[in-house]
């Protein structure tokens, strides 16, 4: 008897009219509003528009709710652009870019062979034949290889900075071939900032020390290192540079994109 | 349940324990509970190109009459062994042939070996244990080993999961200063520490270029100390950009291990070099390497490994021990020959194992190390028209380890054109009608669990353990 009032009551709400929907408040509109050309954040100026630092008053136009698009946005809310992921360089990525970063030298394993080229198979590098697809893992393979291309790319470049004009050099810009921390250190400092953009794509500000401070530190430790007690030579600060240089290649954002 | 003879209470008591059991055992923590105080190596040994198990680990007695060919023929059985026709153009099959009476089965007590292994591998016998009628699921190289490897169907040719090797090493820690090392053979790490994954060499010249600074590209002292103190406290806003899933704590973890790949000191074990140098003349005694081409064939890659297993550069190690297998055509030299080299090199390493102890214990290497000798799928068992033989699915491997039955064969292809057939997993009775096909997935379950670690990694490709050949 119970059974078959529960089955009934189960019927009767089977068979009740559908309750009319509820009506949900509207969600926020997809502003579609035509802003103009959009730059990503930080992006250089093209042709006058865009630029700016992402705090400031960017020429896009943007408020301070949308700030980021309109040539580095405007006002002081900051937003962060998602990710679509990080994956680090393949073996070609890397021996296009280290010349690049390097001013034409490259990890070289003797006087004729690159080492990219020689180590293609050890690093994994698809040959199409064999391998035809890369593991872009940061193994202890790649890396322990990748200190190797950076010290022979930095020692490469900073023996070759050493005949250059200063206007021409690529790890010694802003400073002359004698200078340290503590006989130009706003020379060392505008150097270091050149380096993170050049080869991290990092601006740091000029009233920003904390980006650097690292950078700083390697520079003038190797220096001291190579000089004793002695008054540095151009040699020396050479050594300071070289290990700058292999601190920033061997550093996660110079993989990483 | 009053009357049961089974009380409620007792029932879901028993019911809560073995369930808590099961799924400890399933468990990391269940795993490092259930290893031993001796330590863990591992071996695993791939043989490339899918091989011919007609010759080595699935024989048939060539004597017999359904495998002969009568008049031209077929034999009746759809196996054709084929041993007088690869005697005719081997010398050592032609003395196994000889020696055998003409069946080509070198028995030696519980299993069977075709007449492709040497002696150097026989004599291990008694520590192996040989499954047979493995269902593969592919005909393509590629998925075929990276099933093995990883015990895992691939997503179409793209390895899923990680290596067999890199879970152990995982597992049971790093040890050493390359704990796992990919001989000649791919290697896969998908989520795991990047601490455990393999350092993938093809022979002693790449692993002196891993071990050893690169020539003229070192910074002095001071500089060095910089530059790694800058790497050990770098921490920029950006670094915390790129962190999404971890990516940039495990560059760095890559990047510590590096500097530990480093050793120029322990990279002379891999000196290899004629005349030998004289702190490696046993171990070029033990893998008969006299001439400089030894030193980069399967017996070089095979001492490659002992040497690093045995002065505890690695733990675990994978290594390819013969190529060249994939022969559709004119079959009967180069299979046996490039067979046989790997055999016997892998018999010259467990040997080479055996004479060495584990520093702290009473046991030897290879009493501490659990092996896995696979290849991607077999041969058929018919010759094709071209004297080759393509590919087949059904396949055998090869284990042995602690936890692992030696002097046992567990299941058996069918005496019909060698197919797969239903086994008992706990009793290695054959049962048609409720027992279980065996693939790559229930092998890979059962040798990570008879070391007493996890094999949770394996749960969707839903494993079977073959209790049959576990201790």
């Amino acid at each position: 008897m119970r059974a078959a009032i529960f089955c009934s009551v189960l019927v009767l709400a089977a068979c009740a009219e559908e309750a009319p929907p509820v009506e949900q408040p509207a969600g926020p509109a997809l502003d579609v509003e035509d802003k103009g050309p959009v730059l990503p954040i930080d992006h250089p100026p093209i042709d006058g528009f865009g630029g700016g630092a992402a705090t400031g008053g960017g020429a896009g136009g943007g408020t301070s709710s949308d700030a980021g698009s309109g040539g580095g946005g405007g006002g002081a809310v900051v937003i962060t652009p998602e990710s679509a992921g990080t994956q680090r360089l393949s073996i070609r990525q890397l021996a296009l870019s280290m010349p690049v970063v390097l001013g034409g030298n490259t990890w070289m394993t003797n006087s004729t062979t690159q080492g990219f080229t020689a180590r293609a198979a050890t690093l994994g590098e698809p040959d199409y034949i064999n391998v035809v697809d890369e593991n872009l893992e940061p193994s202890a393979l790649h890396l322990k290889f990748m200190g190797d291309a950076a010290r022979d790319g930095c020692t490469r470049t900073a023996n070759a900075d050493a005949a250059l004009a200063s206007n021409s050099r690529v790890l010694m810009r802003f400073v002359g071939l004698t200078d340290t921390v503590t006989s130009n250190s706003a020379g060392v400092d505008a150097n270091l900032r050149y380096l993170k953009l050049r080869f991290h794509g990092v601006k740091v500000a000029t009233n920003d020390g904390a980006p650097i401070a690292g950078l700083r530190t390697v520079f003038d430790a190797a220096v001291r290192g190579a000089a004793g007690t002695a008054t540095p030579t151009a040699a020396h600060v050479k050594e300071g540079w070289r290990s700058v240089c292999v601190a920033l290649l061997t550093a996660p954002e110079y993989h990483l994109y | 349940m009053s009357n049961s003879f089974v009380s409620r209470r007792s029932f879901l008591e028993v019911m809560g324990l073995a369930t808590g059991g099961m799924l400890l055992r399933q468990t990391p923590l269940g795993g490092a509970l259930a290893q031993t105080a001796d330590p863990h190596f591992m071996l695993m040994v791939y043989f490339d190109g899918g091989w011919d198990q007609l010759l080595s680990l699935d024989p048939r007695n060539a004597k017999l009459a359904q495998y002969q060919r009568v008049a031209g023929a077929r034999p009746t059985s759809g196996i054709e062994p084929a041993y007088a026709q690869t005697a005719a153009e081997t010398p050592f099959v032609d003395t196994v042939m000889t020696a055998t009476g003409g069946t080509g089965v070198q028995a030696r007590g519980n299993l069977t070996f075709g007449p492709a292994v040497p002696d150097s591998m026989l004599a291990h016998s008694s520590d192996l244990c040989i499954v047979r009628g493995m269902n593969m699921d592919t005909l393509t190289h590629e998925v075929g080993r990276r099933y093995l490897l990883t015990g895992k169907f691939p997503r179409g040719l793209t390895a899923s999961g990680s290596s067999l090797n890199t879970v152990v090493t995982a597992q049971t820690g790093s040890r050493g200063d390359v704990p796992n090392i990919a001989i000649g053979t791919e290697s896969y790490n998908e989520g795991l520490a990047a601490s455990s994954s393999a350092i993938r060499v093809n022979s002693y010249r790449d692993m002196l270029t891993v071990m050893q600074p690169q020539a003229g590209a070192t910074l002095p002292a001071a500089s060095e100390a910089a530059v790694r103190n800058f790497e050990d406290t770098d921490d920029t806003c950006e670094q915390h950009g790129y962190d999404v899933g971890g990516l940039v704590g495990a560059f760095k973890d890559g990047r510590n291990m590096a500097r530990q790949l480093v050793n120029p000191a322990k990279s002379a074990l891999f000196n290899f070099a004629i005349p030998a140098p004289a702190a490696l003349t046993d171990l070029y005694s033990a893998f008969s390497l006299n001439v400089s081409a030894d030193l980069t064939s399967m017996r070089g890659r095979a001492a490659l490994a002992g040497q690093a297993m045995v002065n505890g550069v690695s733990n675990v190690v994978a290594v390819s021990l013969a190529n060249g297998l994939d022969d559709h055509f004119d079959l009967f030299n180069q299979q046996a020959v490039s067979q046989q080299a790997g055999w016997d090199a892998l018999g010259r390493l467990i040997a080479y194992l055996k004479s060495k102890q584990v520093p702290g214990t009473s046991k030897n290497f290879w009493q501490c190390t659990s092996m896995l000798v696979f290849s991607e799928f077999s041969r058929t068992p018919m010759i094709n028209t071209r004297d080759g033989r393509d590919h087949h699915l059904v396949s055998s491997c090869l284990l042995s380890g602690p936890g692992i039955k030696g002097n046992t064969v567990f299941g058996a292809s069918s005496n019909q054109g060698m197919q797969v057939q239903k086994w008992n997993l706990n009793s290695g009775a054959l049962d048609p009608s409720g027992g279980k096909v065996i693939r790559p997935a229930d092998v890979h379950a059962t040798i990570v669990d008879s070391m007493g670690l996890s094999y949770s990694h394996l749960s969707n490709q839903s494993p079977n353990l073959i209790r049959a050949i576990q201790r």
